[in-house]
């Protein structure tokens, strides 16, 4: 082994290849670790800034006998965070087109959550340069170069014959250069990620899981080049090349793409945008209308309120948000229906990375990062059940329009707390 | 006593054919320690298919009959065993280029799960290898160099038996006598060479016999230095010596 690996590392072009792949899994991680540090930095930002603005409000609020409650339900602002975990560098997947901080208040939610999708053309055509892209659309490219010409490099070299009278055990032999470039491999891409892990602390069970999804797709690959390479018409070190790129083609790009457009034709999704144009139309129709289309509707749902003093005069806060709750629930079928063709999108490709290895890295690097649609699915519950946990606080001031003082303020839910104690309306 | 005048190179009726093309027939050859024996003929007489068969890796596609034996051992039958007395050199010096010839050397004899059973530099000496090229690359060696790695290789593997394919294409006078020279110090050591070649002169410089493949058969033939003309020659290679 030892003599092999000399004979390896001393191939220029050979150890030129395992650097850039070096390099660049290296450059994947810092790339994924600053999108990730901006994303800290801005949630930092946004969070200073809410805490500036809430200390500036409870002053205003301090300086006040009773606090309006319906303003408080529409000028008080909560951040809400989607935070990146220790290992969201690996995969930013949708991190780059959904909102990290979100400004939401008593109005209807669907609006305030769908306004601020921001599906940026060139992310979304392009992706990011993190080590999942990598992994899953370039490593494939090394274990081609490292392996198209096993055999065929020795016979167009006419040393064929000459190594197979030499070799006592031809499967021992291939083996070991096989086995070798794997390894060399998987180490170009395991070195920066361990040195990665050990830099930032990180926890050891997802790093071990990343080793092994990477050694399984690396090994694939590899599996695939020696089918190639080592079948016996494999003399033609380019025509295998060519056959291994068409695979790579086809496996890394036209599939996966092809499995997209199913996903999307078989199960489509409302644009979010749709949603928050609907929403905002539900609510400019609701002015107009008869305040009692609006109040029956939402007593219904929430009968704990009918007998509550009755809407008097041009504008109650009681009815504004009322018919801003009606908004929602006219819309939730079609949200939940969304947030259900998005789970079983996310199923699919689950399952069809049982048959496609580089939708499974993709999907298993997503959700170690958690950055999937599973997690943004969970985030939007979260916040979902934090704004009702925010009505629900709210609702007892506006319709029993009960005397509201800037102590009553302590008890206001917050986004970072809701997470252990779920609401669901 | 037996056990001495065993041949170390043993071919007995020895056919290889493809289909309906018969490349070997009934081709018999011994060949003992100390021993040189040229096996010429004209391109496409079977020479390279011949070497194969006596390295046990013909075309599992064609058709085989007849034993080759290295040291008692049946290539067809105990390739590994067989193989472990031969050195081949083919007519590419079949170094790697980005190695050095001790390297070289080094990494060959690691293939054959043998430890080192001569010391290289010995072999390398002995070869006529200059010692400041030693280290050198061997992209940087011309072929009568690398031809000197090869046949490095060979002693320092102990082989008893050494085939060479056409060992002196592409080299010039001087480079060819030197290599004439080396055969004649491996047979002087007891080796055993058979080479595969289509050069007479050379052949007759350092061949015990010489043997003519023609037609799918292998014969043995004499030529005198004074009979060698262009007709002559032309003669022997179609067979009609």
């Amino acid at each position: 082994m030892k003599q092999e690996l000399t004979h390896l590392l001393k191939q220029r072009s050979i150890l030129l290849l395992l650097c850039i792949s070096l390099l660049l899994t290296w450059l994947s991680l810092h790339n994924g670790w600053q999108n990730i540090h901006h994303i800290r930095e801005q949630i930092s930002h946004a969070q200073l800034e809410a805490d500036l603005r809430h200390q500036s409000q409870q002053a205003d609020y301090a300086s006040r006998a009773q606090i309006d409650a319906g303003e408080i339900g529409y000028y008080l602002f909560h951040n809400v965070y989607q935070h990146p975990t220790e290992w969201s560098f690996l995969a930013l997947g949708n991190r780059l087109v959904t909102p990290y901080v979100q400004r939401i208040r008593l109005l209807g939610l669907q609006g305030q959550l769908y306004d601020g999708e921001s599906h940026h053309p060139e992310y979304v055509m392009l992706g990011s340069f993190d080590y999942a892209f990598w992994l899953v659309f370039f490593t494939p490219l090394i274990c081609i170069a490292l392996l198209h010409d096993l055999k065929a490099s020795e016979f167009q070299a006419q040393r064929l014959v000459f190594l197979n009278s030499l070799i006592a055990n031809p499967k021992v032999f291939w083996a070991r250069r096989v086995l070798l470039r794997w390894v060399l491999i998987l180490l170009s891409l395991i070195i920066p990620l361990v040195f990665f892990a050990i830099a930032q602390s990180l926890s050891l069970k997802p790093l071990i899981t990343v080793i092994a999804i990477t050694a399984l797709y690396t090994l694939f690959w590899v599996v695939i080049c020696l089918f190639i390479s080592l079948r016996k018409q494999a003399m033609n070190a380019s025509l295998n090349a060519m056959l291994l790129a068409s695979i790579w083609l086809v496996l890394c790009v036209a599939l996966p793409n092809l499995a997209q457009l199913w996903l999307h034709q078989q199960y489509p999704i409302q644009d979010g945008s749709q949603i928050a144009l609907q929403h905002r139309q539900l609510v400019h129709n609701a002015w107009d209308q008869p305040k009692t289309d609006t109040l029956n509707p939402f007593y219904v749902h929430y009968p704990q309120w009918q007998d509550t003093p009755a809407v008097t005069g041009r504008f109650h806060w009681k009815w504004y948000y009322a018919f801003q709750h009606m908004a929602d629930v006219q819309l939730q079928a079609q949200v939940t229906d969304r947030e259900q063709t998005l789970a079983l999108r996310d199923q699919t490709t689950k399952k069809l990375g049982l048959v496609l290895p580089s939708l499974w890295v993709q999907h298993s690097l997503e959700n170690i990062a958690q950055s999937n649609v599973t997690h943004l699915l969970t985030h939007r519950r979260r916040i979902t059940d934090f704004h009702t946990q925010l009505r629900h606080f709210l609702y007892p001031y506006l319709f029993e329009e009960k005397a509201m003082t800037v102590n009553d303020l302590v008890n206001m839910p917050t986004f970072e707390n809701q997470a252990s104690a779920p609401v669901h309306p | 006593m037996g056990e001495l005048n065993m041949p170390l190179l043993s071919i007995a009726q020895l056919s290889l054919s493809y289909e309906n093309h018969v490349v070997l027939n009934q081709v018999n050859l011994e060949l003992h320690n100390g021993e040189v024996v040229a096996v010429l003929g004209s391109n496409g007489a079977g020479k390279s298919s011949l070497l194969k068969c006596i390295l046990g890796l013909a075309d599992t596609s064609a058709n085989i009959q007849g034993d080759v034996r290295i040291a008692d051992s049946s290539v067809f039958h105990q390739p590994h065993l067989a193989r472990a007395h031969l050195a081949y050199v083919p007519e590419q010096p079949a170094v790697y280029g980005h190695l050095s010839a001790i390297e070289n050397i080094r990494y060959f004899l690691s293939l054959d799960n043998n430890p080192e059973r001569a010391e290289i530099s010995d072999c390398l000496s002995q070869a006529g290898l200059p010692e400041r090229a030693w280290h050198d690359p061997c992209q940087t060696y011309s072929k009568g160099m690398k031809q000197k790695v090869m046949l490095a290789l060979a002693l320092a593997k102990q082989a008893k038996l050494l085939l060479l394919d056409e060992p002196n294409s592409g080299l010039d006078p001087q480079a060819t006598e030197e290599l004439n020279q080396l055969i004649l110090q491996c047979k002087s050591s007891g080796m055993g060479v058979l080479v595969v070649t289509h050069d007479v002169l050379s052949a007759m410089a350092f061949s015990d016999r010489l043997t003519m493949l023609a037609s799918g058969r292998l014969q043995p033939v004499s030529i005198a230095q004074s009979s060698l003309t262009l007709d002559n020659l032309k003669r022997l290679y179609q067979g009609q010596a």
